[in-house]
């Protein structure tokens, strides 16, 4: 498969009182065409800003300090504000997890969507609204041509979301960013919005689709590939079936062991004690060591690199060497 | 069953409870009579002491409500709710405030139940005072065994509540829930906010806390991982109904009714081995300011059959414990000779 994006020591700090904290540190990797990415971990651990740095849509106090975003040849941290608001969207695009991020409550839907589709494919306003109703009905909207007129207060929260893939979907992004799309969705509605991705990725083998989340249920249903971060940090990184049988770090394998639906019977969770590590005071060497149930007396003092245990699996833990 | 609690005594029961709000005219352009909206619409439940009972179900399905209403923090609209065998479903202010004590909540977003101007220590130690609880020269120490008793260190009364994490909220929103020695908790979403290697933690305190003090929770989660590992029988809720009840293991393993089985289908298995693509449920709940006739599921159900339309199914026992309420599984000689269960 194509590698569409490769991201190379992204790192990313925010300035909060006159300190800085360094909540994306250092972070690699690469998106493939045709591919579903999952950027897993807790709240705090630097993968929604990850995913804001790409795009470059980061709050006034934040800055990105080091690294390169390429996509298709180009180092996106090298281009203007004007380049990139012409890429974000009509290249890479990003799904939040409350769709009205994305909606403007004051304008029918369809009058949104063929605004896109006239900026970004230089449509007339007819041809506009008529692939709007197309794109609508690729998202599983029934009617379209009705709905079009509707307001986005009147639809549902998953419908809401539908809408915002289709707004995404209609400049055909080479890369989808889509942070924590159905979080807020109840589990039937969630379902309907995991499968539209499916269906998605299955249509456009040339888009490749970073998904994060904290949740390791959607992870191990949509993903091909699975990033897990922890403390601002990439801490291993394989197919989503060496994820999930063979996990090699020791956090990756503490956050499996806590979902209660793998554990049997009703016994005490294996639960990670303590609680992930403030970005402002991060522990010296291996950030997960204070945590660690396999911590030993190198790993207070070095901070471990990825290393290799099988092709595309890796993970930075000085149990496999430094 | 959680052995202990199998046959204790009955300590809450729930009797065709019903609360239904009534809508702001303007809201709906003026016209008609006024609607109502039926958030509970005739739950009927018990619980015993030492036992867990999970309520579960989407966003709208009246699980917030009906905790609301047993802690009498809303007043039902009809039904009965008995607490150790009393009556207190209109228990005037003077009992209310006893039964308080019995009767805890906990909630998703402990940080909004604390009082940010407080410490630890002076929210823990707010209702000692207000109930009196031991002697006035004893209550700092009182303070200091809840805290321990959630696994907080004493240090933590001086604290205030955004200098706390998440789990560490939680937790006191729980020492804050036991200080008063309650017999039943309601614990609704009580772990949703927290990240998963906390939630494991919570998870477990409260499994020990039930064992140490024989308490009753009834949980309320739409986490159905959650669920399973915790309680010991499930309700599934759909727009304001119970729609199905049985021992938790029974449940997951043997849904019977349509609605139960779409929902543990639509769970996102986290094992990429049991990777499955479901047709899932078509639809959305519909809004229950105006259900649909007959049964409430019938419009997203596979199954609808014409007498689904027109009536209300009743409860169905399939097996100990374990009913649901689906015309599917009526085995009288009618409904046989109506065609039976269609595929």
């Amino acid at each position: 498969m194509r590698t569409l994006l490769e991201v190379r020591n992204l790192t990313t700090e925010f300035a909060t009182d006159g300190r800085r904290a360094r909540v994306v540190d250092h972070v690699t990797f690469d998106l493939r065409a045709g591919e579903i990415l999952g950027l897993v971990g807790e709240s705090g651990c630097g993968k929604s800003t990850t995913g804001f740095s790409l795009l470059r849509l980061l709050p006034s106090n934040a800055d990105i300090v080091e690294g390169e975003v390429w996509l298709d040849g180009e180092d996106l941290l090298r281009k203007s504000d004007e380049e990139m608001r012409r890429i974000r969207g009509s290249r890479i695009a990003m799904v939040f997890q409350d769709p009205m991020t994305s909606l403007d409550p004051s304008f029918p839907v369809g009058d949104q969507l063929a605004e896109v589709l006239e900026e970004h494919r230089g449509m007339g306003r007819p041809e506009a609204l008529e692939e709007a109703a197309r794109l609508l009905r690729s998202v599983g909207i029934s009617s379209p041509e009705a709905r079009l007129r509707a307001y986005p207060h009147e639809f549902s929260g998953g419908m809401r979301q539908r809408i915002v893939i289709a707004i995404t979907l209609a400049c055909d992004p080479q890369v989808l960013v889509a942070d924590e799309p159905t979080t807020a969705l109840d589990v039937t509605i969630q379902a309907q919005t995991l499968r539209l991705f499916r269906t998605l990725n299955t249509e456009r083998r040339h888009t490749g689709i970073l998904l994060i989340t904290h949740d390791l249920g959607v992870i191990a249903q949509l993903c091909h590939r699975v990033a897990v971060m922890y403390a601002g940090e990439i801490v291993e990184m394989g197919d989503v079936e060496a994820i999930f049988t063979r996990p090699a770090h020791p956090y990756t394998q503490a956050l499996l062991a806590s979902i209660p639906a793998r554990a049997r019977g009703r016994g005490a969770l294996p639960a990670i004690e303590g609680t992930v590590p403030n970005p402002m005071a991060y522990p010296s060497g291996c950030r997960f060591h204070p945590r660690c149930p396999k911590v030993f007396a190198d790993c207070p003092q070095l901070r471990p690199q990825p290393v290799q245990l099988s092709p595309g699996h890796t993970a930075a833990c000085l149990l496999y060497g430094r | 069953m959680n052995p202990r609690a199998m046959n204790s005594e009955m300590l809450l029961e729930v009797l065709d409870l019903r609360k239904h709000f009534p809508v702001a005219r303007r809201l709906l352009g003026g016209a008609g009579s006024r609607k109502m909206v039926r958030a509970v619409d005739g739950v009927s439940f018990s619980l015993r002491r030492g036992e867990t009972l999970a309520l579960v179900g989407e966003s709208g399905c009246g699980k917030s409500t009906l905790g609301r209403c047993i802690l009498r923090l809303l007043e039902p609209t009809q039904g009965e709710i008995r607490f150790r065998g009393e009556d207190i479903t209109h228990a005037p202010a003077g009992r209310l405030r006893e039964l308080r004590r019995r009767i805890q909540i906990i909630f998703q977003d402990p940080y909004a139940s604390l009082n940010p101007r407080m410490t630890i220590g002076q929210i823990l130690r707010e209702p000692l005072d207000i109930y009196n609880e031991g002697p006035s020269a004893q209550r700092s120490r009182m303070v200091t065994d809840l805290l321990s008793r959630v696994g907080l260190a004493p240090r933590y009364s001086h604290t205030y509540p955004h200098q706390l994490s998440g789990g560490q909220r939680q937790r006191v929103g729980i020492a804050a829930a036991l200080a008063l020695e309650p017999e039943l908790i309601v614990a609704d979403e009580p772990v949703s906010a927290l990240d998963l290697s906390v939630q494991a933690q919570i998870l477990n305190l409260l499994a020990r806390l039930q064992q140490e003090y024989g308490l009753s929770f009834l949980l309320i989660s739409h986490d159905l991982g959650v669920v399973r590992h915790f309680s010991d029988r499930v309700a599934v809720m759909y727009l304001g109904r119970i729609v199905e009840m049985a021992p938790t293991e029974e449940l997951f393993v043997n849904p019977r009714h349509p609605y139960t089985q779409a929902l543990l289908a639509s769970i996102p298995q986290p094992d990429p081995r049991l990777r499955a693509d479901p047709l899932p449920l078509a639809g959305e709940p519909p809004s229950p300011l105006d259900p649909p006739a007959g049964c409430h599921f019938h419009p997203r159900c596979p199954h609808a059959m014409p007498r689904c339309r027109e009536h209300s199914p009743p409860h169905y026992d399939v097996a100990a414990g374990h009913y649901a309420s689906c015309f599917l599984l009526d085995q009288t000689p009618a409904a046989a000779a109506a065609g039976g269960i269609p595929g």
